[in-house]
Order: C-alpha cells, then sequence, then structure tokens
C-alpha cells in the first residue's frame, strides 16, 4: 500500500497488506467461491446478498483478538447459511448434523490419506484391517 | 497434545471450515454446485483477478482521450471493450481526478467492490474502522495512508452498493508524455483506483 507505513495503519486500526492474495486460508476462498457460484446458477439477486451480509456484518462485529479476515469470513459464512437457509437449500442442524460427520471422518482416516465422507462411518484400513477375500472365522456344520 | 506422533488419525480442521465443507457437500448432493465450475472459481479468485485490469483500463484513459470520454459516459461498456466484466460488475461508474477534485470509494455496510477491475477488496477495506471513519473525516483517514489532500481541493467519497461500484480514474503523472499503454500501466496502483494513494511517479517506474 503506497506510502502507507505500520505505524499508520497501527494508528488507524486497519490491517496492513500489500497486493498479494487476500485470502488466509483455503477455506475462506472455498465460502466466498461458493457464495459466488450460488449467485451464478441464479438463486437470488445480489443485492439480497448483500442486504443479509449487511446484517450479519452488523449484528457481530469483530471479536477481541480476531484477525481482519477471520472476522470477515466468519461474518460471510454465518450470512452464507442464513442465506441458504432462507432459500429453502439447507438448514443450519443440517449443516451442523454433517460437520460432525466431517469430523468423524476426519478422526477415522490415517494421517495422509485423503479424507473422504464415507470414512465417518466405514473407517479405512482400521488397525490394520485388510480387505479379507474369505471368511475370517467358520463355524463347521455339524453332522452330516 | 501428542498428535504429532499419533499417524492413526487426521486432525480435522478447524469448525468454520468442517461447517463450510458440511455446506458443500449438502449442496453437492443436491445438485447445486458443480465441483469443476466451483474449483475453477476458486483459481480465479485466488490467482487470476486483481488491480491489473482496472490498471489497462486507467492507462488507455490516459492514453487515448476518446477512450477517457467513453469510459466517463458509459464505464461498464467501455471496461467490457477490454475483454473485462463480470459478478460486481455488472454496473461500474468511473468517477475523476481532477486538480480540483479528488475521489476514494468505500462501501459503508459491507464490502461490495469492484472484482472485475479491481480484484477482490484488501482487508482494510472490509474493516469497520475505514468502512465508517472514511465518511466521517475523509481527510483524516486518507492523511493516515500517507495522502494529504490540500485543503482546497474537493474530497468525495463514493459509498459503493450491491447495485453499482466504482473505479477511480486518477490523475496522470507528470513527466510521462508519449508513454505507452503498458508503460503507464505500471504506474497504476490498486489504492490509486480506490482512491487512499496515488499513481507512482515516473521516477519509481521498474
Amino acid at each position: 500500500m503506497s506510502g502507507m507505513t505500520r505505524n499508520d495503519c497501527e494508528a488507524i486500526g486497519l490491517p496492513k497488506d500489500d497486493e498479494g492474495p487476500v485470502f488466509d486460508k483455503p477455506w475462506q476462498a472455498q465460502a466466498f467461491s461458493m457464495m459466488v457460484h450460488l449467485y451464478q446458477s441464479g438463486l437470488f439477486a445480489w443485492r439480497d446478498w448483500v442486504q443479509v451480509f449487511s446484517e450479519e456484518i452488523k449484528a457481530s462485529p469483530a471479536l477481541p483478538g480476531e484477525s481482519a479476515n477471520d472476522t470477515y469470513y466468519r461474518q460471510w459464512t454465518a450470512a452464507m447459511e442464513k442465506m441458504v437457509a432462507s432459500l429453502g437449500l439447507t438448514g443450519a442442524d443440517d449443516i451442523s448434523h454433517r460437520a460432525s460427520q466431517w469430523r468423524q471422518a476426519y478422526l477415522n482416516t490415517p494421517h495422509g490419506h485423503p479424507v473422504a465422507l464415507a470414512h465417518a462411518s466405514c473407517p479405512p484400513m482400521h488397525h490394520g484391517h485388510a480387505p479379507h477375500r474369505s471368511p475370517v472365522a467358520v463355524s463347521p456344520a455339524i453332522g452330516g | 497434545m501428542n498428535h504429532e506422533h499419533d499417524h492413526d488419525h487426521t486432525e480435522p480442521p478447524e469448525e468454520i471450515e468442517l461447517r463450510v465443507k458440511a455446506l458443500e457437500s449438502l449442496l453437492l448432493e443436491k445438485g447445486l454446485v458443480d465441483p469443476a465450475a466451483l474449483e475453477a472459481l476458486i483459481d480465479t479468485y485466488e490467482h487470476k483477478i486483481g488491480p491489473r485490469n482496472g490498471a489497462r483500463v486507467v492507462a488507455k484513459a490516459w492514453a487515448d482521450p476518446l477512450y477517457k470520454r467513453r469510459l466517463l459516459e458509459n464505464a461498464t461498456a467501455a471496461i467490457a471493450e477490454l475483454g473485462v466484466s463480470g459478478v460486481q460488475g455488472e454496473d461500474m461508474l468511473v468517477v475523476e481526478n481532477t486538480a480540483d477534485i479528488h475521489n476514494v470509494t468505500v462501501c459503508t455496510l459491507c464490502s461490495c467492490y469492484p472484482w472485475p477491475t479491481l480484484g477482490l477488496p484488501p482487508i482494510w477495506y472490509k474493516s469497520a474502522p475505514y468502512r465508517s471513519r472514511i465518511v466521517i473525516d475523509p481527510r483524516g483517514v486518507l492523511a493516515e495512508f500517507g495522502l494529504t489532500i490540500a485543503a482546497d481541493k474537493e474530497v468525495r467519497v463514493w459509498d459503493s452498493s450491491a447495485e453499482l461500484r466504482y473505479l477511480v480514474l486518477p490523475e496522470r503523472p507528470a513527466g510521462t508524455d508519449g508513454w505507452s499503454e503498458e508503460q503507464l500501466a505500471e504506474l497504476v496502483t490498486r489504492d490509486s483506483m480506490i482512491g487512499t494513494g496515488l499513481p507512482k511517479s515516473p521516477d519509481d517506474a521498474p
């Protein structure tokens, strides 16, 4: 930012950045792009989104110690949840439930392996489980 | 926390990331998200759009008086002439800095910003202090950006909205007679098109 020193930024209370990337973390780009993607599919008018987003910004300002991008994308994501709920696409309970499934999927996935939602209920290769092409136990028929 | 020694699981990300992932997978199942289109958007916003498109517009306006007239009369169409358009660029207004007027843009409600020409907004543009203070005390805030506006110059603050976004056309730096559009574009900074900065001087050019 031309002519603006770190002290200037502190004086105004503005976080400093250069002309580089505007996302701190990949999920922020994901959340941002998903909203634009939904908009492009014609589900709502941009002004409706701006209204929901503006209200969220007003209702939940920056928390102590939160970075500007963390604040912004927290507000963005919360507003996005409200927007999809108001459009009847999916509700907060569904999102919470699915989020906990994803958490379980991470926990069930061995380090270094790709995380899939299915791992939430069916852990891959758990405790060295190799696929068995024959029964692991047989109870022989009696008599015969 | 012995997680670094435990390779039997993958550490879950923070809650908000899980919720974004959850929403994406729910919408995907409903056929509301096209994964390829979403990936392309992410790639675009992460890597491909930025203030260079705006710089091309400004440089062309400096070099070509007829283009400048078209730009000030119908910015959306003039910008589209350079192949630049898209979400949050559907209705553009270019405001011209002159010897008597300095323009600066803000979105007081959230962060409306001309993405196709400037990329995504800088962090400070989205922050509450900028959004409120630039309206209350424009000269003071600009001074904090290192930009002192002469007392006899008018400062105009433009509030972007969901419908209309602004681009500031800065004054062409002195000492650039005969420069090509490509050379001129090198002088155009993002902040000079928001109005919180000025173009680089020819001495700073690479």
